[in-house]
């Protein structure tokens, strides 16, 4: 499966730093398997002409993404996701978690208690 | 690419600037410019025949006067300063349009020396020139054959007899002088330049052009006779010395303006 | 990320009449990556491109271009595109890119054949006949088809169409991809190009007000488009 302009949908805010959205949102579709293991990702050269950002952006978010594990390069073919299930796993404990984290900081600068919160979430729509 | 190849590259396409000679959407520079020439002066001279032709059939004060006119024309350099003005304004429009043209930017910064951009201007409008100047003479000469071996006996024509020589005769001078003028032309860089120095070049060197054009007949007057066609070689070596002399001069000033007072 | 800075002006400064065009102006910019001219008019941008290709002449100050000084002799690596430049109208498209195979040292002409085409450009159109998107793509290829290590583009986006902008866009990244190069641009157009730059500059009244790393300000400040409304407003 080769990634293309509508599986790997990116939308970028100008106000905040580009190469953060691009790693983060790339994060979010393997956690959520909207990207298959060991699919082709594009380029840097189509990812940075479908995003109209400097190719140095694309770049960056794929050398972090490469020291995570999560993609892989290889010579004369390109940029692959990972095969292994373990580090998607890894990732999306990690998205969890921070959700979590968010969760509990939003919470606490509202001034509900621990208990007050644990009910919300349970009266939540799952 | 090697200098010589980008110099006549240079000049290949500064030949097609400038609109002198120039129907406005022609685009085909060579063609117009030749089209042109013979519109221009085989007209005047066409003109200039059928009067005469006129002239010598009717009353004899017409055709004279008509031939004095022609005299005075061909002879104290007036034909001359005319033939002198073209390369001058060539070059002048040549360097002008970059700046018209809104392709200054372009140009002046091009790797090259500041020389070889004038030279190419220069040799543009020297080429431009030569190709007019040979439809002119080209037409003298017909015309110079049709009075004198065609219809010798008519009328008047013994007064225009001197007249195609001395045409021919200013040709000469203006291809030797050519190099002058077009530099003059170079000139130009003074009006894009921070010099405030203008009001004193431009009589300066207007000065220097009638000066030529005056040494140019003074020694004509000296070295020839009526018989003769052409010169002796001693007066035509000491134009074209005077004239490389000065536009060598006046081309370094030049390429120092551009170079160091010429900013966009 | 290691940065070298390969154009340096130390207190540079140029008087035009009663106007400073530029001020004392001390700045930097990185090699190799692309940086971001932002100001209003008459701040000083043209005038800083002009003086790297050695069109205009610092009053007082030092200007470094890769260790050496601005002058024609430089401008075979150096390709500048100037502000409301024109080219040579009687000449056609085929005829622009042949013309400057010769007098542009290092322009690739089969680089430049396949940006004219993939920009829609017809060879044999007459060059005073193009509209001014087209002519500004022609333009913006006659530098970015030269193997050169400065790209200067001034007001490249200035009033063009969007379909324009955005090819011109799109061959400036893949001319970085193609060879590392430094380009500095000049534009009015924030909110289109500041997602290229790696690198931005403001500039006002001949001095330089703000610059840095265009993915730091983001963190710091917000957009670019913001921090010039900010500074500006």
């Amino acid at each position: 499966m080769t990634i293309n302009e509508e599986t790997l949908n990116l939308q970028l805010d100008l106000s905040k730093p580009l190469y953060e959205q691009i790693l983060h949102q790339i994060r979010y579709a393997l956690a959520r398997k909207d990207l298959e293991l060991g699919a082709k990702l594009p380029s840097v050269r189509e990812l940075a002409q479908q995003l109209r950002v400097n190719p140095n952006t694309v770049m960056r978010a794929y050398q972090e993404l490469n020291r995570d594990e999560l993609i892989e390069t290889r010579r004369g073919q390109g940029t692959f996701i990972t095969t292994k299930p373990q580090k998607i796993q890894h990732i999306r404990d990690n998205l969890a978690t921070e959700a979590v984290n968010s969760f509990i900081d939003t919470m606490q600068e509202l001034g509900m208690s621990r208990q007050t919160a644990l009910s919300l979430l349970e009266e939540g729509e799952w | 690419m090697s200098t010589s190849s980008v110099f006549w590259t240079l000049v290949h396409n500064d030949s097609r600037l400038g609109s002198t000679f120039r129907l406005e959407n022609h685009s085909k520079g060579k063609f117009s410019d030749i089209a042109a020439s013979f519109l221009a002066f085989g007209l005047f001279f066409a003109l200039a025949a059928l009067l005469l032709g006129f002239g010598l059939h009717s009353s004899d004060l017409f055709s004279e006067r008509f031939v004095v006119i022609l005299n005075l024309i061909s002879s104290n350099g007036v034909a001359l300063f005319f033939l002198a003005f073209i390369p001058f304004s060539f070059t002048l429009e040549m360097l002008q349009r970059e700046w018209k043209n809104g392709t200054v930017g372009w140009w002046l910064s091009l790797p090259y020396s500041r020389k070889l951009l004038l030279a190419a201007k220069s040799m543009a409008g020297f080429l431009r020139f030569i190709k007019i100047l040979l439809i002119f003479v080209i037409i003298t000469a017909f015309l110079t054959t049709l009075t004198i071996y065609l219809k010798p006996d008519v009328g008047n024509i013994a007064l225009l007899h001197d007249i195609p020589q001395r045409l021919l005769y200013s040709s000469v001078i203006a291809i030797l002088v050519s190099p002058l003028f077009l530099i003059l032309g170079t000139l130009a860089v003074l009006e894009k330049s921070k010099i405030r120095l203008l009001p004193i070049f431009l009589p300066a060197f207007a000065l220097g052009i009638i000066g030529v054009i005056l040494l140019s007949s003074r020694l004509r007057a000296v070295f020839s006779s009526d018989a003769y066609l052409f010169p002796p070689w001693l007066s035509i070596l000491l134009i074209f010395a005077i004239s490389t002399g000065l536009s060598t001069l006046i081309f370094f000033f030049a390429t120092n303006v551009l170079e160091h007072k010429v900013e966009l | 990320m290691e940065m070298e800075y390969g154009i340096e002006f130390k207190n540079v400064t140029k008087a035009y009449k009663k106007k400073l065009a530029l001020d004392h102006l001390t700045v930097s910019i990185p090699t190799g990556q692309i940086t971001g001219l932002l100001g209003p008019n008459g701040a000083g941008k043209s005038t800083l491109l002009k003086m790297l290709v050695g069109l205009v002449h610092q009053d007082e100050g030092i200007i470094s271009v890769f260790g050496q000084s601005p002058s024609w002799r430089n401008n075979g690596e150096i390709a500048y595109l100037p502000d409301r430049g024109r080219w040579y109208g009687l000449q056609t498209v085929a005829e622009a890119l042949a013309y400057a195979e010769v007098i542009f040292p290092a322009f690739d002409l089969d680089l430049a054949r396949k940006m004219a085409d993939s920009m829609d450009l017809d060879p044999a159109a007459q060059i005073s006949t193009l509209s001014k998107g087209l002519e500004a793509r022609l333009n913006l290829i006659l530098c970015l088809a030269r193997r050169v290590r400065l790209i200067l583009l001034d007001e490249p986006f200035s009033g063009i169409d969007l379909v324009s902008r955005d090819k011109i866009t799109q061959n400036i990244i893949d001319s970085m991809l193609d060879l590392p190069k430094t380009i500095i641009i000049c534009t009015h157009e924030i909110h289109e190009a500041e997602s290229i730059f790696d690198h931005v500059i403001f500039l006002d009244k001949g001095q330089m007000v703000l610059a840095g790393n265009a993915e730091q300000l983001r963190a710091e400040k917000g957009s670019i488009e913001s921090v010039y409304r900010q500074l500006f407003q």
